[in-house]
């Protein structure tokens, strides 16, 4: 039996077909692709907060007082620059354990950075990218009254301190002070 | 031929792929299993701290109460109690502050002691195999700690910075703890903080009523520390007479150049910082606080 060639109308028709299909799948390849870019930078960024709320956490958890106690421990500079005394716990190096002197501040190339500061050593930490201003805002008791206000009182710690960065997100952080949100009585 | 080089460079090509997704994924998992652990902990810690605030500002109706709650535990969860760890309080640590001051025999033996006793088994210490390391360590914090005071710096135990790298390597270990400790399991080691602290104001004297575990075992032996512990459980606090009937029944002897009743304290001075692990099961992460009650 004679075999028959294929026509020019099937090989067109199958070509078509298949560029339909591929057609189809490249924008759906596309597509998946460009949410991929979305969400991995998305969870880039989700990442970076988580580890800014981690990180500054424990930090203003184990705010204490110098061992000059007539410094505060914590002040706003001129520059809005957060300083602020806490417990760094242990750390390899001993001149960076315990109680050290850390800054909070936006530098020229948009990063918010925590440094550390131990008699002539430095040490810097990039806690999140991409910021343009912060703004920080502190909880304070003000006869029987707690408001927001954008300085520090002199002799005490506020209760919360709040960042906000590029008036975008907000993070609020608890600090272990005098003047406590909740007040425990005790029983008569 | 050319079929099967095309078609196993196709499936080289998706298993790479997937290799480097899947690489990608896991790692976000880790670091979002690993924060929330911290938070989790982080909030244990804060909620016993301000449940110890709340404990220390309560009247002594409150005290009664909780005497009943603990002798109920007792009987339930004798052996988890026996050497728990969440609370640790300053008085029930032991103090070094001393040795940076004079030569203190007693201390310095407890000190040892009390190193060997929780640290002997680490990899660290045994990986070092070295005789009479904790004496050797020891002279090495006190060297450190007089550094301290005579340049009028802060004597805090993590600020201490001693002269041989090696023996500040360990000591750095020792001050980490192991990431988990469980000592009812017998699980890891608790950090040097948790044992010893640094204080210019108070004496080196152990409360009884809240002496550790790992403490009361350096002072005497491991039977005699579940003893005073269990006896504590059970009546809310540990009196002299029983104490001595402990002492008399294992036949304590002291020797010439270490007695442990030296250190023991019966009355209890109300602690004013209170230093709490918030321990997260799941992920094992660990957060210490110490908050002024």
């Amino acid at each position: 039996m004679k075999k028959r060639a294929i026509t020019l109308i099937e090989l067109f028709v199958a070509l078509g077909l298949a560029s339909i299909i591929l057609s189809i799948l490249f924008s759906y390849f596309v597509q998946t692709t460009r949410i991929d870019i979305k969400i991995s930078s998305a969870k880039k960024e989700v990442l970076e907060r988580q580890y800014l709320q981690t990180k500054l956490k424990q930090v203003f958890a184990s705010i204490s007082y110098p061992a000059d106690s007539k410094k505060n421990a914590m002040f706003l500079s001129s520059k809005n620059y957060l300083y602020f005394f806490f417990d760094n716990q242990i750390d390899p190096d001993p001149d960076f354990s315990g109680k050290v002197m850390g800054k909070l501040a936006v530098n020229k190339e948009k990063k918010l950075i925590l440094s550390i500061y131990s008699k002539n050593k430095k040490r810097k930490e990039t806690i999140l990218n991409n910021v343009n201003q912060a703004k920080y805002d502190f909880l304070v008791k003000d006869s029987n009254k707690y408001l927001w206000k954008a300085s520090i009182p002199d002799e005490d710690l506020p209760c919360i301190v709040k960042i906000s960065l590029n008036n975008d997100f907000t993070f609020a952080f608890f600090i272990d002070s005098e003047q406590t949100v909740v007040t425990y009585l005790a029983s008569k | 031929m050319n079929i099967l080089v095309t078609i196993s460079t196709i499936l080289l090509i998706l298993a790479l792929s997937t290799q480097s997704i899947l690489s990608k994924r896991i790692d976000v998992e880790k670091i979002q299993i690993s924060h929330s652990g911290n938070m989790q902990a982080q909030r244990k810690a804060y909620n016993l701290c301000e449940k110890n605030l709340y404990k220390s500002k309560k009247g002594k109706k409150a005290e009664s109460s909780k005497k009943n709650n603990t002798t109920i535990d007792s009987k339930t969860k004798k052996t988890i109690h026996v050497k728990d760890k969440v609370e640790i309080h300053g008085c029930s640590q032991l103090n070094i502050y001393p040795l940076f001051l004079e030569e203190n025999k007693n201390t310095y033996e407890l000190l040892a002691r009390l190193i060997k006793h929780v640290y002997k088994d680490t990899s660290t210490f045994k990986n070092a195999n070295e005789k009479n390391l904790e004496y050797k360590l020891i002279d090495q914090i006190i060297l450190a700690g007089k550094n301290l005071i005579k340049n009028k710096q802060d004597v805090e135990l993590p600020k201490l910075k001693l002269q041989n790298e090696k023996y500040q390597q360990l000591y750095y270990r020792m001050l980490k703890g192991t990431k988990f400790y469980d000592p009812n399991k017998n699980i890891g080691v608790p950090s040097l903080l948790d044992v010893i602290t640094i204080n210019s104001s108070t004496s080196n004297r152990i409360c009884i009523q809240h002496a550790s575990y790992n403490i009361l075992s350096s002072l005497f032996n491991k039977k005699i520390a579940e003893k005073i512990i269990k006896n504590r459980l059970e009546n809310n606090k540990i009196t002299k007479e029983d104490f001595n009937k402990i002492l008399e029944q294992e036949n304590i002897v002291t020797q010439r150049d270490f007695n442990p009743l030296e250190f023991i304290s019966f009355t209890h001075k109300r602690d004013s910082y209170v230093t709490v692990l918030g321990i997260d099961e799941k992920t094992q992460i660990t957060i210490r606080k110490t908050k002024k009650i």
